[in-house]
């Protein structure tokens, strides 16, 4: 048995407790005294002396009463708290599938969040792997006002990365860096890897050290050692199996031997080239001969600024600088500005509004969830308010109530806490697998520290909030049911209408997940209608690069013989060779037109690549007039083009393009235009690109190209021989990138990331509305039990069956009403935020809504319709006799 | 070395102990029960009883209740617990073996003299 418990007491009591024994014990005394035949008065300050210091002894024992109450006082709470925590617990078993679902949601909703955040942790809040972040920019060229987007977007030539060199003071270095591919061939299968061409002083601006070795020197600086490679930790493991032994060695390339000087250490990457695995000097020097050096744009530059400059001042100092570079070559700056962007916004790109949304959604979720939880512990506590009532009764406080239901909150937050990581763990696996083509390469995530730290946060902040509620609500109620003892609870009322709120609030929430999921699949849909110009359904494509360098003849020949041996391939119907329009490969150039002067010395900007006869064939690009290349268009013919019936619409708005000659390039001849095809769009979205195509036998591309097989039927059955047809023409020939056509245009950014953001949403949108549905439904049915007498009186009255059925629904279909009359607006207004996302969807597109709203109506009547029926099966002979 | 209070202290926890060991009683009843049972030769000043019987409960050696005296007067009762019963039989042995050690050191210094 329980010993009786001690009740605490306040320090007034001890000090008058004390006050009494001390008088018991000198009136003890001094009676004791007086028996001996002491005079009263003499025995009590007899006893007096004896007792001592009186004052002394009962501030000592006051001391230690304090203390001991102070330790009785904690010992209570802990064991009120393990009552709690038991009582919580039973709780929350005696209704084992209610609780199964609350902390399912829970653990979907802490999962769905963290796993998101771990996102937003990897790149908007870890450290960049460069040092002092606040004095590292991104310089990138704007044409007209707008950075160009993709992989061209933001490049300079080598002439404004010297004019900024010498016209700004803002930098202690500008450094410039292109990208370039590169065929290892040291041991194994030849491999391209992407390469980045790193002016040598680039190491010191990004602040970056080798793990081993060494980064460019004095000797690279100087341009006397350019054959030498820096490697990135990924392809160092991956290729050297992490040996540090190579550095020093040679390493054979397509480029020819490099010597490897340093190994980066992990997570180090070249910000804007993150899918880079090598860097190599680049010297300038050569190009800053050739006079031509402001109309080839291939270098991003990044700055790093001296300390104690704004960022402000460096943008003024750069548009100055800019300015003045514009007064001096009108022709060659007239339009491009640069930017000073923090170094972070150039890594994390425009992903950070979209992570901000998937952020926002899976908060959205986080907070149905809470609803949800709050609402079931209100319903809970309310068929509980006997109980509580005889509890309050018996003395306990309104404190310790609140507190017994944060007990339940305190369990619910420590299981989804628990849950909600291995969800976070499932999800960030997930994300992993569908991130891949929507995030910057390399982009590493996981369940660290402090993302944990943020599930944790999450599960105990939601527990306690959706605790909260009922808990206030509940004792507030309790006055009520105090007062009234005709033991009946009434579904009327602030209780009522709290639930109702809930729900309705989790049903908006549920339609604004529902319209931007919808919006973004719409999108998808519209994207992948679209009309490209060229067919991607049964098509192959890939990558072939010569790993030494092929004379004119040479090429010709190989091609030739891949063509052919491809073609001879059971199934393929037509093969082709030259640049994907997607593939970003394509070189963007200035166009020259003969006998027309170029305006402000600035020509206009084409797609450009060489290729085969086939070419148009193979993608299903349709000729609009003139002809393809022949057989006859080879070296010694005179050099012919095909342009895009766009670029021909520009160039000749009135008159034929055919016949006239256009050079894509200054090094080259001019070319004579023989054909007009149809235009083709770059990504997924945007617009088309005005294009020249050359013939491949004309016009010699060192380095390889892309090979395009349209197939009878699968694709992928064609696949598989492909590298061994290849093998067969040159063993040392390495495939690269072999997938098909559609596989080609989904991994595209444009499409994949808005396949993400819209996967995403559709997971955390389902959620929502199974959360959402659990809700109604609790509502339901709680609020038809509360009035089954009141049906059982109307059935007994003669009411149809059919109008309880519909008194019984009436709550679900207004909580649905509610919902749906909060959430349109809202999601509409969240829409327009969303609106660089969507194509050809405006934010209030009627089909979405309408069919969210649809799905709304149907899950609310699902919900309430079990309920609801029960109401009607109600026995109103049985409901009056058990009142 | 426990420092003269320290050891004072001791000296009144295990006497109030070893007193409540025999039932439980009131402050004032364990002093003259001390008185009688050492024949006069131990008296404890009532405040350093007074005390000790607070620092026994904090210690959650002793528990107190209200009650009332043979003369009908409101007092509070002091009675050991397990815990403190325990401590009790601890003590006890060190205290017995330190007295015999300290009898034994008394007896040789008086054989010298």
């Amino acid at each position: 048995m329980r010993e009786p418990i001690i009740p605490t007491r306040s320090h007034e009591q001890i000090a008058a407790d004390n006050r009494t024994e001390l008088d018991g014990w000198i009136e003890e005394r001094t009676a004791d005294l007086a028996a001996r035949g002491m005079a009263p008065e003499a025995a009590r300050r007899r006893a007096l002396e004896e007792f001592g210091d009186a004052d002394g002894a009962t501030r000592y024992a006051a001391r230690q009463d304090i203390a001991a109450d102070r330790r009785l006082r904690f010992w209570f709470w802990i064991e009120e708290l393990g009552s709690d925590l038991r009582i919580a617990a039973r709780t929350l078993a005696r209704t084992p599938t209610l609780s199964a679902v609350v902390l399912l949601t829970f653990a979907l909703g802490i999962g769905a969040t963290t796993a998101v955040f771990s996102i937003v942790h990897a790149m908007l809040l870890r450290r960049l792997p460069y040092g002092g972040e606040q004095t590292l920019v991104y310089l990138p060229a704007a044409d007209n006002g707008v950075i160009r987007p993709g992989l061209g977007g933001g490049r300079h030539s080598s002439a404004a990365l010297v004019a900024l060199r010498e016209r700004t003071t803002s930098f202690s270095g500008i450094a410039g860096a292109a990208q370039g591919n590169i065929i290892l061939t040291v041991g194994g299968e030849p491999e391209q890897v992407v390469a980045v061409e790193l002016t040598p002083d680039g190491f010191d601006v990004l602040q970056a050290r080798a793990a081993i070795g060494r980064t460019f020197g004095a000797r690279e600086e100087a341009g006397l050692a350019s054959h030498v490679v820096v490697l990135l930790d990924g392809l160092w493991r991956r290729r050297f199996g992490g040996d540090s032994a190579v550095v020093g060695r040679t390493i054979e390339s397509s480029e020819g031997p490099f010597e490897v000087i340093g190994v980066m250490p992990p997570g180090f990457r070249v910000p804007t080239y993150e899918q880079a695995e090598l860097l190599m000097p680049r010297d300038l020097a050569p190009l800053l001969r050739n006079t031509n050096n402001s109309q080839v744009r291939f270098l991003r530059l990044f700055g790093r600024m001296k300390p104690g400059v704004s960022r402000e001042a460096t943008r003024t100092d750069v548009d100055r600088a800019m300015g003045t570079l514009r007064a001096d070559f009108p022709q060659s700056f007239s339009d491009i500005d640069t930017r000073v962007m923090p170094i972070r916004t150039a890594v994390v790109g425009d992903a950070k509004p979209r992570l901000l949304i998937l952020m926002g959604a899976a908060g959205f979720v986080l907070l149905i969830a809470c609803a949800n939880v709050a609402g079931i512990l209100l319903s809970r506590a309310i068929a509980r308010r006997h109980e509580l009532a005889v509890r309050v009764a018996l003395g306990a406080g309104r404190g310790r109530l609140i507190r017994q239901f944060l007990a339940e909150g305190g369990v619910l937050a420590a299981l989804g806490a628990g849950l909600g990581l291995l969800v976070a763990q499932l999800g960030i696996g997930v994300l992993r697998h569908i991130t891949t083509a929507a995030l910057p390469a390399g982009t590493a995530f996981a369940l660290e520290p402090l993302v944990a730290v943020f599930a944790v946060g999450a599960a105990v902040a939601t527990a306690f909030a959706s605790a909260l509620v009922p808990a206030l609500g509940a004792t507030q109620a309790l006055g009520v049911a105090l007062r009234r003892d005709d033991g009946r609870v009434s579904p009327s009322g602030a209780n009522r209408q709290m639930r109702l709120g809930l729900v309705a609030g989790q049903l908006a929430v549920s339609v604004v997940l529902l319209v931007g999921a919808g919006l973004l699949l719409r999108t998808l849909q519209r994207l992948s209608s679209l009309d490209l110009g060229y067919a991607t359904e049964q098509a192959l494509t890939f990558r072939l690069q010569f790993t030494r360098p092929h004379p004119p003849a040479e090429q010709d020949a190989f091609w030739a013989s891949i063509y052919e041996q491809l073609r001879a391939m059971p199934g393929v119907l037509t093969v082709g060779g030259g640049n994907i329009p997607t593939s970003g490969q394509s070189t963007v150039s200035g166009l020259a037109i003969e006998g027309r002067p170029s305006e402000n010395g600035r020509l206009p900007d084409v797609r450009y690549t060489p290729a085969s006869d086939d070419y148009f064939a193979a993608l299903d690009i349709p000729i609009v007039r003139g002809r393809a290349f022949t057989a006859a268009d080879r070296d010694g013919a005179p050099p012919v083009a095909v342009i895009s019936a766009g670029l021909a619409h520009e160039l000749w708005p009135a008159a034929d393009p055919i016949g006239a000659r256009v050079r894509p390039d200054p090094g080259k001849p001019w070319f004579t235009v023989v054909g007009v095809v149809g235009d083709v769009r770059m990504g997924g979205a945007d617009a088309a690109q005005p294009s020249i195509y050359t013939s491949q036998r004309q016009d010699h591309w060192p380095g390889g190209g892309a090979v395009v097989i349209r197939t009878v039927a699968d694709p992928q059955a064609v696949a598989a021989g492909i590298r061994q047809v290849v093998h067969r023409v040159d063993p040392t020939m390495p495939v690269i990138g072999l997938r098909t056509l559609e596989e080609f245009r989904r991994s595209t950014p444009a499409v994949a990331e808005r396949r993400l953001q819209m996967q995403l949403l559709v997971v955390f949108a389902f959620v929502a509305l199974v959360v959402s549905a659990v809700g109604v439904y609790g509502v339901s049915a709680y609020a038809i039990e509360a009035r089954r007498r009141e049906f059982g009186i109307r059935l007994a009255l003669g009411a149809p069956r059919r109008r309880v059925l519909w008194l019984a629904l009436r709550d679900g279909a207004s909580i649905a009403a509610l919902g749906a009359f909060v959430g349109v607006p809202l999601a509409v207004l969240l829409a327009s935020r969303l609106r660089d996302l969507l194509y050809a969807v405006g934010p209030f597109d009627p089909l979405t809504i309408g069919v969210v709203l649809g799905t709304l109506l149907l899950v609310v009547l699902a919900a309430s319709i079990v309920p609801a029926r029960r109401a009607t099966l109600i026995d109103p002979a049985e409901t009056m006799r058990t009142e | 070395m426990t420092a003269p209070s320290e050891r004072l202290q001791g000296t009144v926890d295990v006497l109030i102990l070893k007193t409540l060991a025999w039932k439980p009683m009131h402050g004032y009843a364990i002093a003259k029960f001390l008185a009688d049972t050492s024949r006069g030769e131990l008296t404890v000043e009532g405040a350093a009883l007074y005390q000790g019987l607070h620092r026994l409960e904090r210690k959650g050696l002793i528990r107190s209740r209200w009650g009332t005296s043979d003369t009908k007067r409101r007092v509070r009762i002091y009675g050991l617990t397990p815990k403190g019963r325990a401590q009790l039989v601890a003590e006890a042995d060190g205290w017995k073996r330190h007295a015999a050690a300290v009898a034994r050191v008394l007896a040789v210094r008086d054989a010298h003299a």
